[in-house]
């Protein structure tokens, strides 16, 4: 009867297939995407509800100790696809083999949910396993344990999902049930399966990542400037400078695309120079709309400086030629002190919320006519200087 | 009215969304005092004097499942499913005899996929409620089937009820809650008891 059923089938389902209009056929391409684009955001929430019914049997077990367990079945909202049902049993299988604090431990059972057939002198039961305990008996499975039923719908804005645990003995009784929702205004949670915490924590800390940031932050920066080689040989270039710069950076919003930071310096190596600086600096995000909490961003920044440097190696600084013998004599007394004003423009690589590392280069209008100083760019303005930084943000 | 809606999009249609989109929202309005109780803050305190204008809160979900997705007869009973399993548990558990019973669900509904969300949804509701509830199903005989399903549903129900505890299929102080739609064209679900042999129909 069976093969003959199976013989018609694979007969009218091709005529089936060749009688749909093309109409028909982009109803169910149009069907098929919806349901796709539904099943894709409602798997989040549907795990979320299975994060939270284990979160609440590891807090307050069902079983006293770890019970064997089958799952017995899992329904997703009508009109979604079994993929959605393979996506929910597998992560429930997962949370439940991270968390053994539950007590529920998953077994295989092919009896239970087959579908048995019984004849005996009462006659012939046609059933699934888990609703004929006394049938699985005698199919060598153990008797006593205990199904999970899984049920998860769409009921208008909310996510709903019961449970329901039955023991497999000839009364099947309901030993427990639960009922859990979520609605389409609050986020899915994504909580870590190996560290499950309450939805409350889960949702503080989802607000933590977002607003601990704050629209303020601290960096402390270690730059290094280098200055070009000056077109007379006979001069003598200015030193790479060292600075350690602090200050704040501001963020016009939380998705951090637009900030602005002041930043305060200081450079000393014995000897050789000391200095401070000050600097201002206004930065856009270019590698999307808002700051990745787990990609690297890239800013390109704008600033101004003013720096204020004096010992025997700043005097490449001067209009003048200095050479190596000038320095030399210098470096026995305080030296010449200087001020200048440099414009900077660069890119600034961030990774995650503390590191970050820039580099940039630097016009320095006051010392475009100083002989000891030449140009790395010329491209509009005369780039004298490149610099280089390493950021942690606090 | 399509003249209006053109002119005053924002009078008539005041999320000023398109079509589709509005029929994906579950929007509900609510009052000022709910308002307050339920979303704190979104709405500006109401002056002790009182105010020129009634301020109300128009409350939107986006619905999950989109209305081209589910039959519509589906779509509206699973709409509710949980407050009409909280409505269909309350008045069984009232109408039943008293005495410690063992509960029983079946649904009969035209979709099969739907029947079981009917009596798992109504199986937790009657748990809330405290009673005992258990998974075993009730069967009737290949020529039980072939009589009942030729009768008129108002009597297919309570004949069926009678056959149950004739056959041992529903034991002595078992209670039956059978759920279903009368006529496929309806939305509403209809329950009725079934004890002892005897039938009730709660609506």
């Amino acid at each position: 009867m069976a093969a003959l059923m199976a013989l018609l089938l694979s007969l009218l389902l091709p005529l089936a297939a060749q009688a749909a209009t093309p109409v028909e056929q982009a109803q169910v391409r149009e069907l098929d995407r919806v349901r796709t684009e539904v099943a894709d955001e409602v798997h989040l929430y549907a795990f979320d509800l299975l994060d939270e019914m284990v979160w609440e049997w590891s807090q307050e077990p069902v079983f006293e100790s770890p019970t064997p367990v089958v799952l017995a079945g899992v329904t997703v909202p009508v009109g979604l696809g079994s993929g959605l049902q393979a996506l929910v049993e597998n992560h429930l299988s997962t949370v439940l083999a991270d968390n053994p604090a539950a007590n529920v431990q998953l077994v295989h059972c092919p009896q239970c949910t087959a579908v048995v057939v019984h004849s005996g002198p009462e006659g012939t039961v046609l059933s699934r396993g888990y609703d004929n305990p006394e049938v699985l008996e005698r199919l060598g499975a153990e008797t006593g344990r205990h199904a999970l039923f899984v049920d998860i719908e769409a009921e208008g804005a909310f996510l709903v999902l019961r449970a329901r645990l039955t023991r497999l003995t000839p009364d099947l009784p309901i030993v427990w049930s639960h009922t859990l929702s979520t609605s389409t205004s609050t986020p899915a949670l994504l909580r870590d399966s190996t560290q499950l915490t309450s939805a409350a924590d889960a949702r503080q800390e989802y607000l933590d990542a977002l607003e601990g940031r704050g629209v303020f932050s601290v960096p402390v920066r270690l730059a290094v400037r280098s200055y070009a080689q000056g077109w007379n040989m006979r001069a003598t270039p200015a030193p790479p400078f060292l600075w350690l710069q602090t200050g704040v950076e501001l963020a016009a919003t939380e998705a951090r695309t637009w900030t602005g930071g002041l930043i305060v310096g200081y450079s000393f190596v014995p000897q050789a120079y000391m200095g401070f600086m000050g600097q201002a600096r206004v930065a856009r995000l270019i590698t999307g709309q808002r700051r990745s909490l787990t990609r690297p961003d890239l800013y390109v920044f704008v600033g101004g400086s003013v720096n204020s440097v004096w010992g025997a190696a700043t005097l490449p600084f001067q209009e003048d030629l200095v050479n190596a013998d000038q320095v030399l004599a210098a470096s026995k007394r305080e030296g010449p002190r200087t001020s200048f004003g440099g414009f900077q423009v660069g890119l600034d690589g961030r990774i995650g919320r503390r590191i970050g590392v820039s580099t940039y280069l630097e016009t320095l209008p006051g010392l475009v006519y100083t002989p000891n100083m030449g140009t790395y760019v010329q491209f509009i303005f005369a780039f004298q200087s490149i610099g280089t930084e390493v950021t942690f943000w606090f | 009215m399509m003249a209006v809606f053109a002119i005053l999009p924002f009078l008539v249609n005041p999320l000023n969304l398109p079509r589709e989109k509005q029929d994906r929202l579950e929007c509900e309005r609510l009052s000022h005092a709910e308002a307050n109780a339920r979303h704190p803050g979104v709405l500006p305190p109401e002056k002790p004097r009182g105010d020129y204008l009634d301020r109300t809160l128009l409350l939107c979900r986006e619905r999950i499942a989109p209305p081209e997705l589910r039959h519509p007869r589906d779509e509206s009973v699973l709409f509710e499913l949980g407050e009409q399993a909280s409505a269909l548990a309350e008045a069984a558990t009232s109408a039943a005899p008293d005495g410690d019973h063992v509960w029983l669900v079946e649904a009969n509904y035209p979709n099969a996929q739907v029947v079981p969300k009917l009596t798992f949804a109504t199986k937790v509701a009657l748990m809330r409620r405290g009673v005992t509830v258990s998974d075993r199903l009730v069967a009737l005989g290949a020529g039980d089937v072939d009589v009942i399903t030729r009768m008129e549903p108002m009597q297919a129900y309570p004949a069926a009820c009678h056959r149950y505890a004739e056959s041992g299929s529903l034991r002595e102080g078992d209670v039956l809650l059978t759920l279903m739609v009368l006529d496929p064209r309806e939305t509403s679900l209809h329950a009725g008891l079934c004890t002892d042999g005897r039938w009730t129909w709660l609506r």
